[in-house]
């Protein structure tokens, strides 16, 4: 079946087997390896992307199911001449990575949970990101970094 | 080494270092062995025996592409 959606700007338009989950679509198909998959069953939140601004693990949906969505992965995150989302640069920052493989989940997560919570506290970080599993870093410093990336942009640091 | 020389050098233990992996890990460039997509390469699943102390009765190779392929990798990777 075709599909057709626009991934970080980029407007794609494949035929597609209808059971292709999302996150197989992104990797294999538009070639974007960026989204990690950590356990293909919904529990540890390495595929999150962003589906018209909203996280969602792409593991969890068909492709199908995102035809004219607007996708962005962790490849779309940073502008054009390199420059770091607040997000991103803050992860960097507080050494919220170890590995890296929670990782593109972990931002993706942390950009739309920043998006919906303009005031945002450490136990709302905490809960916002119970979906995403970190083998590495015990967690205390993805939670700085997030409400770190917060206060960064409200205070007016460009996403 | 004089003291000129020591002070010259650059003072990392007890500073904050950046670490130089992370622009990769986090713009999802770095490659895990997952993402590498090398042509013709075999795959390979394991499916163990739901019996803990057991066995084993016999081993029969189903034919098909999938096992034909499967012997090939045995045999040749
Ligand atoms: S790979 Fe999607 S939640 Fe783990
Ligand atoms: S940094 Fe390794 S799993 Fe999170």
């Amino acid at each position: 079946m075709q599909v057709r959606m626009r991934v970080n700007g980029t407007e794609y338009v494949h035929e597609v087997e209808p059971r292709l989950l999302l996150v197989y679509y992104l990797r294999e198909v538009v070639g974007l390896t960026g989204t990690n998959v950590g356990c293909d069953t919904s529990s540890c939140g390495a595929c999150t992307v962003l589906l018209d601004g909203e996280s969602v693990k792409s593991c969890t949906m068909l492709a199908l199911q995102a035809d004219g969505a607007e996708i962005t992965t962790i490849e779309g995150l940073a502008s054009p001449d390199g420059t770091l989302h607040p997000v991103q640069e803050a992860f960097r920052q507080n050494h919220a990575l170890q590995c890296g493989y929670c990782t593109p989940g972990m931002v993706m997560a942390a950009v739309s949970l920043i998006r919906e919570h303009p005031d945002l506290d450490e136990a709302t970080v905490r809960e916002g990101l119970e979906g995403n599993l970190c083998r590495c870093t015990g967690y205390h410093n993805i939670v700085k970094a997030v409400l770190a990336a917060a206060s960064a942009m409200s205070a007016g640091v460009p996403a | 080494m004089s003291a000129t020389d020591l002070a010259a050098r650059p003072n990392v233990v007890g500073t904050r270092m950046l670490r130089k992996e992370d622009p990769e890990l986090l713009t999802g460039e770095a490659r895990f062995v997952a993402d590498l997509m090398v042509p013709g390469a075999c795959h390979m699943a394991v499916l163990r025996s739901p019996y803990a102390h057991a066995r084993i009765a016999s081993v029969r190779l189903l034919s098909g592409p999938v096992h034909a392929r499967r012997d090939r990798c045995l045999y040749r990777c």
